[in-house]
């Protein structure tokens, strides 16, 4: 018998008080939705966001370039590493400026390794969507916008469109049929990354982005 | 000379971890360790009944997990096989 067969036949035995009756998962968070409207839910995830060191800057589908670039100016970016054929990226490219220069992200991670670690200041990815409740960013790395992204540079810029901000991760997961097709990797980002291990003192940057700034992209003439 | 590091509980087992674990020194800082971490799970559900129900609707998943785990693992398996992770079996012991 194969290891497969013996490990599957013992589990078979009755060990715990059988349960076949699948729990009620969606009853309990139909019954628990705050059936909250844009903003409300933009609100929530905002003073979230902000309660773990996030910056929020309210955009529009027109102005949210120029803001960016703003924003990386105050802050002395030289270098933003943006995906590859992204509309997003395009979009960015369009206004570009002379102090900031906008790197692709269009070659095999082991060709310039040395210039990802050294020479990017920030990269700019789009989320899928965010969670209210937790105040997540929900990131769905592709070959366009690979992981690394949202892990090497020491600043993060995400752009977030807001009507695709959920109440709940039930409902995120539920609403985008999560289960029809994951990627490799799935993000929750709930703010700059930060550790307490050591004596339990606070240290941003160990193990990703230390700033995390956020875009809120607001349809035409719903900017908060 | 190395030292031999027996992998099998001795028949001492029992008595010796129970020595361990009555360890004033260690059971301040298992103390220590979970009022802390307890504190800031309270602190992310302000609403008890509601953070009852979750345990409940938690410990529910977990039951059917186990009561069906055979199945799961296969229709794991084939998920997984499906999106090109090659899948191994192995057994702890004999």
């Amino acid at each position: 018998m194969s290891a497969r067969e013996q490990i599957l036949s013992r589990l078979r035995q009755p060990l715990v008080a059988a349960q076949h009756v699948s729990p009620d998962v969606a009853g309990w968070f139909g019954a628990h939705r705050r059936s909250e409207d844009v903003a409300q839910r933009t609100a929530r995830l905002r003073a979230a966001l902000e309660a773990v060191h996030t910056e929020l800057h309210d955009v529009t589908h027109d102005d949210w370039s120029s803001v960016l670039l703003q924003v990386a100016a105050v802050k002395g970016l030289r270098q933003i590493l943006i995906g590859t054929n992204t509309p997003h990226g395009a979009q960015l490219q369009a206004c570009q400026t002379d102090d900031i220069k906008l790197i692709p992200y269009d070659r095999p991670i082991d060709s310039w390794q040395d210039l990802l670690f050294d020479g990017v200041d920030a990269s700019l990815t789009l989320a899928r969507g965010a969670v209210a409740e937790t105040g997540s960013l929900i990131l769905w790395p592709t070959p366009s916008e690979p992981r690394l992204m949202s892990l090497v540079p020491s600043i993060h810029f995400v752009l977030l469109d807001v009507d695709t901000i959920h109440e709940d991760f039930y409902a995120a997961m539920t609403a985008e049929s999560w289960s029809a097709g994951m990627p490799t990797n799935a993000l929750l980002v709930c703010g700059p990354s930060k550790t307490a291990d050591i004596q339990q003192t606070l240290a941003y940057g160990a193990h990703g982005p230390k700033e995390l700034v956020v875009l809120l992209r607001h349809t035409e003439g719903s900017k908060a | 000379m190395s030292k031999v590091i027996h992998l099998h509980p001795t028949e001492d087992f029992k008595a010796r971890s129970k020595a361990v674990l009555d360890n004033p020194g260690q059971r301040k800082n298992f103390r220590g360790a979970m009022d802390f971490l307890q504190a800031k799970r309270r602190a992310q559900f302000p609403d008890q009944d509601e953070l009852q129900g979750l345990r409940e609707l938690g410990a529910s998943i977990r039951r059917y997990s186990l009561a069906n785990l055979p199945r799961l693992l296969e229709q794991l398996e084939a998920k997984l096989t499906a999106n090109g992770v090659h899948v191994h079996w192995a057994q702890n012991g004999p």
